[in-house]
Protein backbone atom coordinates (compact mmCIF):
# COMPACT_ATOMS: atom_id res chain seq x y z
CA UNK A 1 0.00 0.00 0.00
CA UNK A 2 2.70 2.47 1.03
CA UNK A 3 4.81 1.57 -1.99
CA UNK A 4 1.85 2.11 -4.27
CA UNK A 5 1.20 5.48 -2.72
CA UNK A 6 4.85 6.36 -3.17
CA UNK A 7 4.57 5.74 -6.88
CA UNK A 8 5.89 2.19 -7.19
CA UNK A 9 4.21 1.07 -10.41
CA UNK A 10 4.52 -2.62 -9.64
CA UNK A 11 3.00 -2.19 -6.19
CA UNK A 12 0.25 -0.07 -7.67
CA UNK A 13 -0.52 -2.70 -10.28
CA UNK A 14 -0.67 -5.37 -7.59
CA UNK A 15 -2.94 -3.25 -5.46
CA UNK A 16 -5.22 -2.62 -8.42
CA UNK A 17 -5.35 -6.31 -9.28
CA UNK A 18 -6.35 -7.16 -5.74
CA UNK A 19 -8.85 -4.33 -5.62
CA UNK A 20 -10.33 -5.40 -8.94
CA UNK A 21 -11.05 -8.91 -7.68
CA UNK A 22 -12.28 -7.71 -4.32
CA UNK A 23 -14.61 -5.05 -5.68
CA UNK A 24 -15.91 -7.29 -8.45
CA UNK A 25 -16.83 -10.03 -6.00
CA UNK A 26 -18.54 -7.63 -3.64
CA UNK A 27 -20.37 -5.85 -6.43
CA UNK A 28 -21.50 -9.12 -7.96
CA UNK A 29 -22.94 -10.27 -4.66
CA UNK A 30 -24.72 -6.96 -4.18
CA UNK A 31 -25.90 -6.37 -7.74
CA UNK A 32 -26.19 -9.97 -8.98
CA UNK A 33 -25.19 -8.78 -12.43
CA UNK A 34 -21.74 -9.59 -13.85
CA UNK A 35 -21.87 -6.70 -16.31
CA UNK A 36 -22.81 -4.16 -13.67
CA UNK A 37 -20.27 -5.63 -11.30
CA UNK A 38 -17.55 -5.12 -13.89
CA UNK A 39 -18.61 -1.53 -14.34
CA UNK A 40 -18.48 -1.00 -10.60
CA UNK A 41 -15.10 -2.70 -10.26
CA UNK A 42 -13.69 -0.60 -13.07
CA UNK A 43 -14.97 2.63 -11.59
CA UNK A 44 -13.81 1.61 -8.12
CA UNK A 45 -10.30 0.95 -9.41
CA UNK A 46 -10.29 4.33 -11.07
CA UNK A 47 -11.34 5.81 -7.75
CA UNK A 48 -8.36 4.03 -6.21
CA UNK A 49 -6.05 5.61 -8.75
CA UNK A 50 -7.46 9.01 -8.09
CA UNK A 51 -7.95 8.74 -4.35
CA UNK A 52 -4.89 6.82 -3.24
CA UNK A 53 -2.67 9.89 -2.85
CA UNK A 54 -5.25 11.44 -0.56
CA UNK A 55 -5.75 8.38 1.62
CA UNK A 56 -4.09 9.29 4.90
CA UNK A 57 -4.46 6.03 6.76
CA UNK A 58 -3.50 2.89 4.89
CA UNK A 59 -5.40 0.88 7.47
CA UNK A 60 -8.60 2.53 6.33
CA UNK A 61 -8.18 1.32 2.77
CA UNK A 62 -10.57 -1.62 2.90
CA UNK A 63 -13.32 0.39 4.52
CA UNK A 64 -12.82 3.18 2.03
CA UNK A 65 -12.82 0.77 -0.89
CA UNK A 66 -15.95 -0.92 0.39
CA UNK A 67 -17.70 2.42 0.78
CA UNK A 68 -16.69 3.43 -2.74
CA UNK A 69 -17.85 0.11 -4.14
CA UNK A 70 -21.17 0.20 -2.34
CA UNK A 71 -21.77 3.77 -3.42
CA UNK A 72 -21.16 2.74 -7.02
CA UNK A 73 -23.46 -0.23 -6.53
CA UNK A 74 -26.16 2.12 -5.31
CA UNK A 75 -25.72 4.21 -8.43
CA UNK A 76 -26.03 1.10 -10.54
CA UNK A 77 -29.15 0.03 -8.67
CA UNK A 78 -30.77 3.35 -9.38
CA UNK A 79 -30.77 2.40 -13.02
CA UNK A 80 -34.02 0.79 -14.09
CA UNK A 81 -32.46 -1.81 -16.36
CA UNK A 82 -30.30 -3.71 -13.92
CA UNK A 83 -30.66 -7.33 -14.84
CA UNK A 84 -30.27 -10.20 -12.43
CA UNK A 85 -28.05 -13.14 -13.10
CA UNK A 86 -30.09 -16.29 -13.13
CA UNK A 87 -27.26 -18.17 -11.44
CA UNK A 88 -27.50 -16.13 -8.29
CA UNK A 89 -30.45 -16.57 -5.97
CA UNK A 90 -33.05 -13.87 -5.95
CA UNK A 91 -34.84 -12.80 -2.83
CA UNK A 92 -38.09 -12.70 -4.70
CA UNK A 93 -40.48 -15.42 -3.65
CA UNK A 94 -38.59 -17.13 -0.90
CA UNK A 95 -38.77 -20.73 -1.96
CA UNK A 96 -36.81 -22.62 0.63
CA UNK A 97 -37.53 -26.09 -0.58
CA UNK A 98 -34.67 -28.39 -1.24
CA UNK A 99 -31.10 -28.04 -0.11
CA UNK A 100 -31.03 -24.52 1.15
CA UNK A 101 -27.58 -23.61 2.31
CA UNK A 102 -26.29 -20.68 4.24
CA UNK A 103 -25.18 -18.80 1.18
CA UNK A 104 -28.58 -19.02 -0.40
CA UNK A 105 -30.18 -18.00 2.87
CA UNK A 106 -28.01 -14.90 3.00
CA UNK A 107 -29.26 -13.96 -0.44
CA UNK A 108 -32.77 -13.96 0.93
CA UNK A 109 -31.95 -11.26 3.46
CA UNK A 110 -32.84 -7.67 2.73
CA UNK A 111 -29.95 -5.65 1.40
CA UNK A 112 -29.77 -3.71 4.66
CA UNK A 113 -28.88 -6.90 6.48
CA UNK A 114 -27.19 -8.77 3.66
CA UNK A 115 -24.43 -6.26 2.94
CA UNK A 116 -23.06 -6.18 6.51
CA UNK A 117 -23.13 -9.98 6.57
CA UNK A 118 -21.24 -10.20 3.29
CA UNK A 119 -18.66 -7.70 4.45
CA UNK A 120 -18.21 -9.18 7.91
CA UNK A 121 -18.32 -12.89 7.27
CA UNK A 122 -17.39 -13.04 3.61
CA UNK A 123 -14.73 -10.37 3.30
CA UNK A 124 -13.53 -10.21 6.92
CA UNK A 125 -14.10 -6.53 7.45
CA UNK A 126 -14.34 -5.41 11.04
CA UNK A 127 -17.50 -3.80 12.31
CA UNK A 128 -15.60 -0.51 12.42
CA UNK A 129 -14.65 -0.87 8.76
CA UNK A 130 -18.22 -1.74 7.87
CA UNK A 131 -19.45 1.27 9.79
CA UNK A 132 -17.04 3.38 7.76
CA UNK A 133 -18.17 1.75 4.53
CA UNK A 134 -21.87 2.13 5.21
CA UNK A 135 -21.51 5.46 6.98
CA UNK A 136 -23.48 4.25 9.95
CA UNK A 137 -22.57 3.87 13.64
CA UNK A 138 -20.67 0.81 14.75
CA UNK A 139 -23.54 -0.14 17.05
CA UNK A 140 -25.92 -0.19 14.11
CA UNK A 141 -23.62 -2.56 12.27
CA UNK A 142 -23.55 -4.90 15.26
CA UNK A 143 -27.34 -4.75 15.54
CA UNK A 144 -27.77 -5.55 11.86
CA UNK A 145 -25.38 -8.48 12.12
CA UNK A 146 -27.24 -9.81 15.12
CA UNK A 147 -30.57 -9.36 13.37
CA UNK A 148 -29.22 -11.06 10.26
CA UNK A 149 -28.01 -14.01 12.31
CA UNK A 150 -31.39 -14.25 14.00
CA UNK A 151 -33.19 -14.27 10.67
CA UNK A 152 -30.76 -16.74 9.15
CA UNK A 153 -31.21 -19.15 12.02
CA UNK A 154 -34.95 -18.77 11.76
CA UNK A 155 -34.82 -19.41 8.03
CA UNK A 156 -32.49 -22.35 8.27
CA UNK A 157 -33.98 -24.03 11.27
CA UNK A 158 -36.42 -26.23 9.36
CA UNK A 159 -33.68 -27.64 7.19
CA UNK A 160 -30.46 -27.15 9.08
CA UNK A 161 -31.27 -27.39 12.72
CA UNK A 162 -30.13 -30.96 13.01
CA UNK A 163 -26.75 -30.56 11.29
CA UNK A 164 -26.06 -27.42 13.28
CA UNK A 165 -26.83 -29.19 16.51
CA UNK A 166 -24.55 -32.06 15.57
CA UNK A 167 -21.56 -29.85 15.10
CA UNK A 168 -22.05 -27.73 18.20
CA UNK B 1 -23.92 -19.19 18.10
CA UNK B 2 -20.18 -19.26 17.59
CA UNK B 3 -20.45 -22.46 15.63
CA UNK B 4 -23.19 -20.96 13.52
CA UNK B 5 -21.06 -17.90 12.83
CA UNK B 6 -18.15 -20.10 11.91
CA UNK B 7 -20.28 -22.00 9.42
CA UNK B 8 -21.63 -18.75 8.05
CA UNK B 9 -18.15 -17.32 7.64
CA UNK B 10 -16.86 -20.47 5.98
CA UNK B 11 -19.80 -20.62 3.60
CA UNK B 12 -19.56 -16.99 2.58
CA UNK B 13 -15.81 -17.01 2.16
CA UNK B 14 -16.15 -20.06 -0.04
CA UNK B 15 -18.87 -18.41 -2.07
CA UNK B 16 -16.72 -15.33 -2.62
CA UNK B 17 -13.74 -17.47 -3.55
CA UNK B 18 -15.86 -19.41 -6.02
CA UNK B 19 -16.74 -16.30 -7.99
CA UNK B 20 -15.03 -16.35 -11.34
CA UNK B 21 -13.44 -12.94 -11.64
CA UNK B 22 -13.04 -11.69 -15.21
CA UNK B 23 -9.75 -10.29 -16.38
CA UNK B 24 -9.13 -6.75 -15.33
CA UNK B 25 -9.08 -4.06 -18.00
CA UNK B 26 -5.74 -3.63 -19.67
CA UNK B 27 -4.81 -0.60 -17.65
CA UNK B 28 -4.98 -2.69 -14.49
CA UNK B 29 -2.80 -5.52 -15.72
CA UNK B 30 0.53 -6.31 -14.10
CA UNK B 31 3.43 -4.10 -15.19
CA UNK B 32 4.93 -6.34 -17.83
CA UNK B 33 1.64 -7.02 -19.54
CA UNK B 34 0.42 -3.51 -19.41
CA UNK B 35 3.66 -1.71 -20.12
CA UNK B 36 2.81 -1.20 -23.75
CA UNK B 37 -0.64 0.02 -22.90
CA UNK B 38 0.76 2.36 -20.29
CA UNK B 39 3.32 3.66 -22.74
CA UNK B 40 0.61 4.30 -25.26
CA UNK B 41 -1.56 6.00 -22.70
CA UNK B 42 1.24 8.11 -21.33
CA UNK B 43 2.27 9.13 -24.82
CA UNK B 44 -1.31 9.88 -25.53
CA UNK B 45 -1.61 12.04 -22.47
CA UNK B 46 1.55 13.87 -23.36
CA UNK B 47 0.68 14.28 -26.99
CA UNK B 48 -2.83 15.51 -26.83
CA UNK B 49 -3.46 19.00 -25.82
CA UNK B 50 -6.90 18.43 -27.05
CA UNK B 51 -8.86 15.96 -25.06
CA UNK B 52 -11.17 13.23 -25.91
CA UNK B 53 -14.53 13.51 -26.84
CA UNK B 54 -16.51 12.91 -29.76
CA UNK B 55 -19.88 13.79 -30.88
CA UNK B 56 -21.84 12.32 -33.67
CA UNK B 57 -25.35 11.36 -33.83
CA UNK B 58 -26.15 8.83 -36.24
CA UNK B 59 -28.88 6.95 -37.87
CA UNK B 60 -26.24 4.53 -39.06
CA UNK B 61 -25.05 3.95 -35.53
CA UNK B 62 -28.60 3.67 -34.38
CA UNK B 63 -29.17 0.97 -36.94
CA UNK B 64 -25.99 -0.70 -35.87
CA UNK B 65 -26.64 -0.74 -32.19
CA UNK B 66 -30.33 -0.27 -31.96
CA UNK B 67 -30.19 3.12 -30.39
CA UNK B 68 -28.80 6.54 -31.07
CA UNK B 69 -25.30 6.91 -29.84
CA UNK B 70 -23.57 10.16 -29.25
CA UNK B 71 -19.90 10.88 -29.44
CA UNK B 72 -18.22 14.12 -28.74
CA UNK B 73 -15.12 15.78 -30.00
CA UNK B 74 -14.33 18.73 -27.84
CA UNK B 75 -11.24 20.45 -26.65
CA UNK B 76 -10.80 20.91 -22.92
CA UNK B 77 -10.10 24.60 -23.15
CA UNK B 78 -13.46 25.38 -24.59
CA UNK B 79 -16.85 25.59 -23.07
CA UNK B 80 -18.35 22.20 -22.81
CA UNK B 81 -21.99 21.32 -22.81
CA UNK B 82 -23.23 20.78 -19.31
CA UNK B 83 -23.90 17.15 -20.00
CA UNK B 84 -20.34 16.44 -21.07
CA UNK B 85 -17.84 16.04 -18.26
CA UNK B 86 -14.71 17.97 -19.03
CA UNK B 87 -11.50 16.02 -18.87
CA UNK B 88 -8.67 18.46 -18.54
CA UNK B 89 -5.27 17.77 -19.93
CA UNK B 90 -3.75 18.26 -16.49
CA UNK B 91 -6.12 15.76 -14.99
CA UNK B 92 -5.29 13.31 -17.74
CA UNK B 93 -1.63 13.69 -16.95
CA UNK B 94 -2.22 13.03 -13.29
CA UNK B 95 -4.28 9.96 -13.94
CA UNK B 96 -3.38 8.80 -17.40
CA UNK B 97 -5.25 5.57 -16.97
CA UNK B 98 -8.48 7.32 -16.68
CA UNK B 99 -10.46 9.13 -19.00
CA UNK B 100 -10.25 6.79 -21.92
CA UNK B 101 -12.16 4.24 -19.96
CA UNK B 102 -15.42 5.78 -20.89
CA UNK B 103 -15.24 8.93 -22.96
CA UNK B 104 -18.11 11.28 -22.56
CA UNK B 105 -21.00 10.39 -24.75
CA UNK B 106 -20.43 6.68 -24.93
CA UNK B 107 -23.44 4.78 -23.70
CA UNK B 108 -23.30 3.21 -20.29
CA UNK B 109 -23.18 -0.19 -21.87
CA UNK B 110 -19.94 0.63 -23.63
CA UNK B 111 -17.24 -1.37 -21.95
CA UNK B 112 -13.65 -0.35 -22.38
CA UNK B 113 -11.56 -3.26 -23.59
CA UNK B 114 -8.19 -1.84 -24.49
CA UNK B 115 -6.31 1.06 -25.93
CA UNK B 116 -3.92 0.73 -28.81
CA UNK B 117 -1.50 2.93 -30.61
CA UNK B 118 -1.35 2.49 -34.32
CA UNK B 119 1.10 5.00 -35.62
CA UNK B 120 3.07 8.10 -34.97
CA UNK B 121 2.32 10.80 -37.43
CA UNK B 122 4.08 14.05 -36.86
CA UNK B 123 3.82 14.70 -33.15
CA UNK B 124 0.47 13.07 -32.66
CA UNK B 125 -0.15 9.39 -32.23
CA UNK B 126 -3.18 7.75 -33.64
CA UNK B 127 -4.87 5.85 -30.88
CA UNK B 128 -7.77 3.51 -30.87
CA UNK B 129 -10.02 2.47 -28.05
CA UNK B 130 -11.75 -0.84 -28.20
CA UNK B 131 -15.18 -0.97 -26.71
CA UNK B 132 -18.00 -3.38 -26.48
CA UNK B 133 -21.34 -1.71 -26.97
CA UNK B 134 -24.28 -3.93 -26.23
CA UNK B 135 -21.92 -6.84 -26.63
CA UNK B 136 -20.78 -5.75 -30.06
CA UNK B 137 -17.31 -4.41 -30.78
CA UNK B 138 -16.78 -0.77 -31.51
CA UNK B 139 -13.39 0.63 -32.28
CA UNK B 140 -13.05 4.31 -31.64
CA UNK B 141 -10.04 5.70 -33.44
CA UNK B 142 -8.98 9.05 -32.20
CA UNK B 143 -6.27 11.44 -33.09
CA UNK B 144 -5.55 15.08 -32.77
CA UNK B 145 -3.17 15.95 -35.52
CA UNK B 146 -1.19 19.04 -34.74
CA UNK B 147 -0.15 19.76 -38.29
CA UNK B 148 -3.17 20.80 -40.31
CA UNK B 149 -1.20 20.60 -43.52
CA UNK B 150 -0.79 16.89 -43.03
CA UNK B 151 -4.36 16.11 -42.30
CA UNK B 152 -6.85 14.36 -44.46
CA UNK B 153 -10.37 15.55 -44.73
CA UNK B 154 -12.34 12.47 -45.61
CA UNK B 155 -13.92 12.47 -48.99
CA UNK B 156 -16.67 9.89 -49.30
CA UNK B 157 -15.47 8.47 -52.58
CA UNK B 158 -11.87 8.38 -51.46
CA UNK B 159 -12.81 6.90 -48.13
CA UNK B 160 -14.76 4.14 -49.77
CA UNK B 161 -11.69 3.16 -51.70
CA UNK B 162 -9.75 2.93 -48.47
CA UNK B 163 -12.23 1.44 -46.09
CA UNK B 164 -14.11 -1.72 -46.83
CA UNK B 165 -17.56 -0.49 -46.00
CA UNK B 166 -18.12 3.13 -45.26
CA UNK B 167 -21.19 3.50 -43.15
CA UNK B 168 -21.22 7.18 -42.73
CA UNK B 169 -19.15 10.30 -43.13
CA UNK B 170 -20.42 13.34 -41.42
CA UNK B 171 -19.50 16.73 -40.15
CA UNK B 172 -20.54 16.97 -36.56
CA UNK B 173 -18.12 19.13 -34.69
CA UNK B 174 -19.20 22.72 -34.44
CA UNK B 175 -15.92 24.15 -33.30
CA UNK B 176 -14.74 26.88 -35.62
CA UNK B 177 -11.29 25.46 -36.18
CA UNK B 178 -12.27 21.86 -36.28
CA UNK B 179 -12.91 19.97 -39.45
CA UNK B 180 -15.10 17.69 -37.43
CA UNK B 181 -15.33 14.88 -39.85
CA UNK B 182 -16.10 11.41 -38.78
CA UNK B 183 -15.66 8.36 -40.84
CA UNK B 184 -17.35 5.21 -39.90
CA UNK B 185 -16.81 1.93 -41.61
CA UNK B 186 -17.18 -1.70 -40.90
CA UNK B 187 -14.63 -4.43 -40.87
CA UNK B 188 -16.40 -7.70 -40.42
CA UNK B 189 -18.83 -7.22 -37.60
CA UNK B 190 -16.91 -4.38 -36.03
CA UNK B 191 -17.83 -0.78 -36.55
CA UNK B 192 -14.89 1.56 -36.77
CA UNK B 193 -15.40 5.19 -36.05
CA UNK B 194 -12.62 7.56 -36.95
CA UNK B 195 -13.13 10.83 -35.22
CA UNK B 196 -11.09 13.72 -36.43
CA UNK B 197 -10.85 16.99 -34.66
CA UNK B 198 -8.27 18.19 -37.10
CA UNK B 199 -7.84 15.12 -39.20
CA UNK B 200 -7.39 11.60 -37.96
CA UNK B 201 -5.60 9.88 -40.77
CA UNK B 202 -2.64 10.75 -42.89
CA UNK B 203 -3.09 12.94 -45.91
CA UNK B 204 -0.91 10.56 -47.83
CA UNK B 205 -3.15 7.91 -49.47
CA UNK B 206 -0.67 5.07 -49.22
CA UNK B 207 0.11 5.88 -45.61
CA UNK B 208 -3.58 6.19 -44.91
CA UNK B 209 -4.25 2.78 -46.38
CA UNK B 210 -1.45 1.41 -44.24
CA UNK B 211 -3.04 2.97 -41.17
CA UNK B 212 -6.36 1.36 -41.94
CA UNK B 213 -4.64 -1.95 -42.58
CA UNK B 214 -3.05 -1.72 -39.15
CA UNK B 215 -6.44 -1.01 -37.64
CA UNK B 216 -7.85 -4.06 -39.33
CA UNK B 217 -4.92 -6.19 -38.21
CA UNK B 218 -5.33 -4.99 -34.66
CA UNK B 219 -9.01 -5.76 -34.77
CA UNK B 220 -8.32 -9.26 -36.01
CA UNK B 221 -5.83 -9.62 -33.19
CA UNK B 222 -8.41 -8.45 -30.70
CA UNK B 223 -10.80 -11.12 -31.86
Amino acid sequence: MEAARAGDQRALAQLLEQSWSWTYRLALRVLRSPDRAQDVAQDACLAVLRGLPRLRDAGAYRGWLARTTLRLCTQQQSRPDVELDANLPSNDGADLEGALDLTAAVELLSQTLRVPVLLFYGLDLTTAEIAEALEIPDGTVRWRLAEARRKLRGTLEPTCAAPLEKTS
Amino acid sequence: MIEFESRLSTALRASFAAIDVPAAPSFLRPPQARRRTFAALLTFAAAIALCIAVKAEGPALARTFGQTLSFFVRTPDRDLPATVPAISFDAALRTPEFAVVRPAGLPRDARFVSAQRFSEHGTAPILAFNYLVHGRPLLLVESHERHPGDTWKPDPAEARSDARTVVRITNTCDLADCSGQMTMFRVGTTSVLIAASQGALSANPSERRAQIARIEAAMRHER
